[in-house]
């Protein structure tokens, strides 16, 4: 793991000339309140401080952990020599009879695992849900017969349901009400499908006035909208980046931009998470050295990284890395996807979160999925930049366009968060999601869980470990009506398995409150609370009328 | 009272227990076999360390119990 053993990275201050960064060696989480001001060409710039704690788990957790997959592996043994036996029935996908004398098909590690290990657990994933993705949503109740080979649906349906898990900052995800006539009268207008690529007759008036209008939202020349956020990382990296180039990627990257990085044929070096000294060194040696044989200078070389990583919670050290960019000659890209909208004073993301010029930074790109309750991506920037992407973007010449009520829908939205339509709901939301962000981080501090992340994030991964509390976890809360989501393997490190919950501006304080009740008696339950800094610094009140205080 | 306490208890160790050893995502059946062998393995332990200190202990009592009697007959 990136973590620089596991403590705490508290870096606020960015001096112009020297190049330095402390970071505590102990796991403990240090808020560095004072706001440092320096003077960059002339005009004072204050750089906000950085918090973020990644704390280690306790050795026994760890030997646990380990011990818990061991006893899996051991028993998936078991059950695959009871399978090829034909003692026991296989469920799992087999090869055919005269297929047997093959290259084995199913023997790899990846299979292994998901018929022994994922197939006990997976009734907490694929759950589908039946109504709008809001602060409560319904889900069909769904049973196994056979230990989660099959499923049926028992007809039923859970209502009401605490939605932990969606990524609906703003609680712009909702059911159809009157603020969203605009979307009804483009339905009506232009339809559902485009039938089109941008380049053929694709381009409506609806894209036009949104990209106008994401320009103005992130205060820059121009922007390009495309009708998949996956897409847009993964088509338009390699329309910037060719043979040739350098990219400096994240160690946690999204698949979005791996699959453009690969995609692009550049060659790719990839940082510690979130780890300046790294990127540092990285692109000394790539200037110094060049290219890896004729040594000639890269072409380009382009900087990977995400404003909020979903799986950490952390938010990238912006003012280093424009530093970095600056000193060394090299070019940005930003996936904003999970940060716009949702962090930063207005919601107009990092960038603003950090109180820094949107010009420093190359290429922001980012998704309207996210905050702004439809589908989609945009890509912004320079006009020179975004005008040949329109061009030579893969999106734009194959893939079919936007649909114009999802456009609407992010112009209403962006409209709704800028106050352009004339009231202030916009900026109460972005507000409230940053209050609901705070008590809700700071509640599960004090409790003693181990939060991964910026306190500032509204993704919070909450560290679960063992791959049993993993399953216990999602099967105890699914039971008192919260739905969250839990990830396993795959998509984290084998041995930190967690839970992320996904705060929303649209959770009132009871819902909250219910789920940090339900969180702490999980927490007692399972023995998840790991943190070796519980008590929090004030004093707790009680509400009798006498009590004393500890001196 | 007290033994709904005390079986409560138990009950919360066992699941502990459970989850910690993977038990709890396990068939019942394969749970049964790691319980077996857990405890198989456990009481021979139990019962091996049981022979063997009680024999050095043995051995060590009469050792000093030498000692002893042949420091008392010396000061006799």
């Amino acid at each position: 793991m990136a973590n620089s053993g596991g403590g705490a990275v508290c870096n606020g201050k960015l001096p112009n000339h020297k190049k330095q960064s402390d970071s505590s060696q102990n796991g403990n989480c240090t808020k560095n309140g004072i706001v440092k001001e320096a003077q960059q060409n002339g005009k004072p710039h204050f750089y906000k401080p950085i918090v973020e704690s990644f704390e280690e788990a306790p050795l026994h957790v760890m030997v646990f952990t380990y011990m818990g997959y061991g006893i899996g592996t051991l028993f998936g043994y078991l059950r695959d020599f009871l399978r090829n036996w034909g003692i026991e029935k296989c469920n799992a996908a087999v090869e055919r009879e005269e297929q047997k004398d093959f290259v084995p098909l199913y023997q790899n590690f990846e299979n292994f695992y998901t018929r022994n290990l994922y197939m006990r657990v997976r009734d907490n994933w694929n759950r589908p849900i039946c109504s709008a993705p809001g602060p409560l949503f319904d889900m069909m109740e769904r049973v196994s017969d056979d230990y989660n080979w099959t499923f049926r649906f028992t007809g039923r349906i859970i209502k009401d349901v605490i939605n932990m898990g969606s990524y609906n900052f703003l609680g712009l995800a909702a059911r159809y009400d009157e603020t969203m006539k605009t979307v009804k009268d483009v339905l009506e207008v232009y339809g559902v499908g485009v039938a089109s690529t941008r380049h053929e007759m694709g381009t409506l008036n609806k894209h036009k006035e949104l990209e106008d209008l994401v320009a103005k939202f992130l205060n820059v020349e121009a922007a390009m909208v495309f009708g998949m956020g996956f897409a847009t990382n993964s088509m338009n990296i390699p329309a910037l980046v060719g043979k040739g180039c350098l990219i400096l990627s994240d160690e946690l990257n999204h698949a979005s931009l791996v699959l453009g990085a690969r995609l692009s044929g550049a060659t790719i070096r990839i940082f510690k998470h979130n780890n300046m000294q790294s990127l540092e060194k990285l692109l000394r040696d790539a200037v110094i050295y060049g290219q890896p044989r004729t040594h000639r200078a890269w072409k380009k070389i382009l900087i990977l990284v995400e404003g909020v990583y979903s799986m950490e919670g952390s938010i990238v050290h912006l003012p280093q890395i424009v530093a970095l960019k600056k000193k060394y000659k090299a070019y940005l890209y930003i996936d904003e996807a999970h940060s716009i909208g949702s962090v930063g004073p207005t919601g107009r993301g990092v960038v603003e979160f950090f109180g820094m010029d949107p010009g420093d930074v190359d290429v922001l790109m980012g998704t309207f999925t996210k905050s702004f309750g439809a589908s989609g991506g945009y890509i912004a920037g320079r006009k020179d930049l975004v005008d040949y992407l329109r061009v030579h973007s893969h999106s734009a010449a194959y893939a079919t366009s936007m649909s114009p009520p999802i456009a609407e829908q992010v112009i209403r939205s962006m409209k709704f968060i800028m106050g352009l339509d004339g009231t202030t709901q916009g900026l109460k939301r972005v507000r409230q999601l940053a209050k609901n962000t705070r008590y809700f981080r700071q509640r599960l501090h004090e409790m003693g869980f181990i939060i991964y992340g910026n306190e500032e994030s509204p993704v919070v991964p909450l560290l679960l470990y063992l791959p049993a509390k993993v399953a216990a976890f999602g099967r105890h809360l699914l039971n008192r009506k919260i739905g969250v989501v839990v990830v396993g393997f795959p998509a984290t490190p084998l041995a930190e398995a967690r839970a992320r919950f996904c705060v929303s501006a649209a959770h009132t304080r009871e819902m909250l409150d219910k789920v940090l009740e339900a969180l702490d008696e999980m927490g007692d339950l399972l023995q998840l609370k790991y943190s070796r800094n519980r008590k929090s610094a004030r004093p707790e009140l009680y509400d009798e009328t006498s009590f004393e205080l500890d001196d | 009272m007290d033994f709904r306490h005390v079986k409560d208890y138990f009950s919360r160790c066992y699941y502990q227990y459970q989850i910690i050893s993977s038990c709890a995502v396990m068939d019942p059946w394969e749970s049964s076999i790691f319980n077996i062998i857990l405890l198989t393995i456990f009481i021979v332990v139990v019962y091996i360390a049981y022979v063997f200190i009680l024999v050095h202990i043995y051995l060590v009592w009469k050792f000093f119990s030498k000692m002893c009697g042949s420091h008392s007959k010396l000061s006799n």
